[in-house]
């Protein structure tokens, strides 16, 4: 039977009316999932797997598949009308979505966002058609010298990402990384930075502080502006519609944050939100207006929504190729098939093509009904915005307390979340930018462990870092960044310097 | 006289009303939903979990719930476990980690496993087997230990968690073979390195067989008593010449102490009937490979933790993992 005909059959596999209910389910569970701060795919596919013993694996997979790159969907909208990641992952669209809303273009961003998330999604399922067996070698080939490198590559990209000074940028990501250290080592399982506390040792939750550091201090923040008017006054729908030159300006993004999606979403162990931040990064240095970024520019909320769509779709290339999950989400998904006593390892393309076919269909079909099923609402999440504070924002505490909880069942969560609040209260006050520390509280420990796990296949040596051309190759992009960087510094200050002169 | 003789009246009757009552409570049992406290994140064993508060929902008729309570391995979940009241509405999914290894990981361990927990009934165990790298030429154990003296240091050994860290370092320390041992946090992080060809050993769940099955890696030794019916040609510990491990990966249910023991009675009979009907049991045991336990009684249970944690004492220095 050749691939063009699994593909067909996939399709009407996909296309039938049980599977058909279920993606419907599953895509709007998981926007609901993601527009509600705190609770994320991971929580609500957990509570579903009781239900999923009950259904035919392919059917739910394509439920808990469509809640997982559905939650991305609904994410960006809180994160853009509230600056508050409605999941970790959306944490970058903050930077310029919410500086948008303020200007009274929320309604261009959503739709900017849904559509760039949708072609996101459409290229990852392409990748995930056709060139799974090669991306996945690539993949493989990434050891832990290949990790490091790319990491170092990634902390240095993320001190660009702040607007306004280098030095707290990299003061961000420095904070970040030791805040990463908190919890046992790999190596040694001893704890570090727990001061006693058992909640600590396996780390801080991610959760309870990217929202903390960005939703809860907008909420404390806003305590100074006394009022009860709602955040923007009346928005008309034709605000909705971006300009020409909003299109012109989003289409390079998009296609970049293809490639950034692509690669680390395949990459076990990284994911759509490093893919987010890589494509900001390179946005903000491609364009030619960088000042703008952190104000509103629509390039920084483009490319990364297209990056991450395509890095949830192609999280699926090692986990249905290999039956390696790059993250605790897709590992539940594939508990569904063990557990129904399907393999998925390298086998599933030939021994299960229905399955395999049949949910790689249904992704087209879920991400064409998140495109219309969000742009409709994007009137009704617009007009939220005109409820006032003191209505909206305790509603909003509650759910980020309920999503904190959702996990964990730990009180020791909520209260880190208030802590976090606080923090990113002092670090707005000092001017320290958030995304980067919550960039290098992911990429840190990486940082870290995959360094040490280099020397131990080493045995000691330094060499390994250089033996590969991968890990040549990103640490000569970091080092190049990192030269540029100075470059331009120096000649700032140059100018600067000069211009002093002359006045 | 005759006042005195009232208020003693009242008092015994009063007393023997809160006896009746005592008692009507233990018969009431249960009259309100029960939790059963699982210790660690979602969908990892939690299948297991889940079959166990279905048998023992089917057989005393109130809904229980799986609370999931994740971190430290499993200690997060004990301490709280450890705290709830005894009254039979708190069951605790326990493991070896959790429940056994405590004391021995720990200076000041958040609670005692053998004084703040009743044993209920023992559930399974989780086998373990040495897996290699299928393109490697070693076929068997004792082949690989004569490599491995010949070339110390030479092949890496990917060592998961405590458990794989200690018993990498019991079979280094008892066959004299030297490896290089690779650490990882967590099972799925080390496929990639052995499908590039980074690593060439690791000790692996059941998780693994799928893997031995795909052709990517060979089972080479397991650690449990018999052979499995899954993997028939691959000799155990024991069958290989070496000593069995000191240490059983088991998984049981237990309560807080001071539990009534009609309850705890209650909940043995509950969980050993769903061990040999219950359906998801059946998915469970299959799926997670673990060995199932014959239907047993709280003393088992007890004894095979207290036996247990002297395996963990002797095996932790060993293994060089430092109590903190």
């Amino acid at each position: 039977m050749s691939v063009t005909q699994q593909m067909l059959d996939g399709l009407f596999i996909a296309v039938s009316p049980e599977n058909l209910m279920y993606c419907a389910l599953g895509v709007s569970l998981g926007t609901i999932v993601g527009v509600i701060p705190g609770i994320g795919s991971l929580a609500t596919i957990s509570l579903l797997l009781p239900i999923t013993f009950y259904l035919d694996p392919t059917t739910a997979l394509i439920m808990m598949a469509g809640i997982f790159y559905g939650a991305n969907y609904g994410g960006s909208t809180t994160s853009i009308l509230l600056n508050l990641p409605g999941t970790p992952t959306n944490a970058v669209t903050c930077l310029d979505g919410y500086p948008m809303s303020r200007q009274g273009r929320a309604g261009v961003a959503l739709l900017m966002t849904t559509v760039a998330s949708f072609l996101g999604g459409s290229f990852g399922i392409l990748m995930l058609m056709l060139f799974s067996p090669a991306i996945v070698k690539v993949a493989i080939a990434f050891g832990p010298a290949e990790y490091f490198s790319l990491m170092i590559l990634g902390l240095i990209a993320a001190s660009v990402i702040a607007r306004g000074s280098p030095v707290k940028g990299i003061a961000a990501v420095a904070i970040g990384i030791v805040l990463g250290l908190v919890g046992q080592d790999v190596g040694t399982g001893l704890l570090r930075f727990t001061f006693g506390f058992i909640d600590l040792s396996d780390g801080l939750s991610i959760v309870a502080l990217a929202m903390g550091l960005f939703g809860m201090c907008e909420i404390v923040d806003s305590i100074k502006t006394a009022g009860n008017h709602g955040a923007v006054p009346k928005v008309s729908l034709r605000a909705i519609w971006p300009t020409r030159s909003d299109w012109r300006r989003s289409w390079s993004p998009i296609f970049r944050g293809f490639g950034y999606g692509s690669f680390f979403g395949t990459l076990p162990g990284t994911g759509g939100m490093i893919a987010a931040f890589m494509s900001y990064a390179t946005e903000k240095k491609l364009s030619k207006h960088p000042e703008e970024f952190g104000q509103g520019a629509i390039e920084g909320i483009a490319g990364p929504e297209s990056a991450n769509s395509a890095g949830d779709l192609t999280a699926f290339i090692p986990t249905l190729t290999l039956g390696i999950p790059g993250n605790v989400t897709m590992a539940l998904m594939l508990s569904v098939l063990f557990m129904n006593g399907i393999n998925p390892g390298p086998t599933l393309i030939t021994s299960s093509p229905d399955i395999f076919w049949g949910v790689v269909m249904s992704f087209w079909i879920g991400n064409l009904m998140l495109l219309l099923l969000n742009i409709p609402m994007i009137g009704l999440w617009v007009r939220l915005l005109t409820i006032p504070y003191q209505y909206l924002y305790p509603a909003v505490i509650m759910f980020l307390c309920i999503g904190v909880y959702a996990v964990s069942n730990s009180f020791f969560d909520l209260w880190l979340l208030i802590l976090c609040g606080v923090a990113g209260y002092i670090m707005r006050i000092t001017d320290i930018p958030a995304g980067p520390l919550l960039l290098g509280f992911v990429l840190g420990p990486m940082l870290e462990e995959n360094f040490r796990r280099a020397m131990q296949f080493s045995r000691g040596s330094l060499g390994i870092f250089v033996e590969s051309g991968i890990s040549i190759a990103c640490l000569l992009i970091a080092a190049i960044l990192i030269c540029l960087g100075l470059f331009s510094a120096l000649r700032d200050a140059r100018h600067e310097r000069r211009e002093r002169r002359a006045a | 006289m005759f006042t005195f003789s009232k208020r003693l009246a009242g008092a015994v009757a009063l007393a023997a009303g809160m006896l009746a009552g005592g008692l009507a409570a233990a018969d009431e049992w249960p009259s309100k939903p029960i939790t059963l406290i699982y210790p660690f994140g979602p969908g990892e064993t939690d299948i297991l979990a889940r079959a166990i508060a279905e048998s023992i929902e089917t057989a005393v008729g109130q809904p229980v719930t799986v609370e999931h309570k994740p971190g430290a391995g499993g200690v997060v979940g004990g301490t709280a476990a450890a705290k709830a009241a005894p009254d039979g509405y708190t069951v605790f999914y326990g493991t070896s980690s959790n429940l056994s290894a405590v004391t021995e990981l720990y200076n000041s361990p958040p609670y005692q496993p053998l004084e703040d927990f009743e044993p209920v009934t023992y559930v399974g165990d989780f086998p373990l087997w040495l897996f290699i790298r299928d393109d490697l030429p070693i076929q068997s154990i004792e082949e690989l230990v004569a490599y491995a003296k010949e070339n110390p240091n030479e092949l890496n050994m990917g060592v998961q968690h405590t458990t794989g860290k200690i018993l990498a370092a019991l079979f280094e320390k008892e066959t004299g073979a030297e490896f290089q041992m690779i650490n990882y946090a967590t099972d799925p992080d080390v496929v990639p390195d052995v499908l590039a060809g980074r690593i060439d050993l690791v000790w692996g769940t059941g998780q693994w067989v799928q893997h031995h099955k795909d052709g990517t890696v060979r089972a080479l030794v397991s650690t449990t008593s018999k052979r499995s019916d899954e993997l028939p040609d691959v000799p155990t510990l024991e069958e290989a010449g070496l000593s069995p491990l000191p240490i059983k990966i088991y998984v049981g249910t237990a309560v807080p102490t001071g539990t009534p023991p009609e309850i705890i009675a209650k909940l043995n009979d509950a969980i050993n009937d769903g061990m040999k009907n219950n359906e998801m049991f059946q998915k469970a045991y299959k799926f997670l490979r673990v060995v199932p336990a014959d239907p047993n009684e709280p003393d088992e249970f007890a004894a095979i933790m207290r036996d247990t944690k002297d395996g963990y004492q002797v095996a932790v220095p060993i293994a060089g993992i430092a109590k903190q």
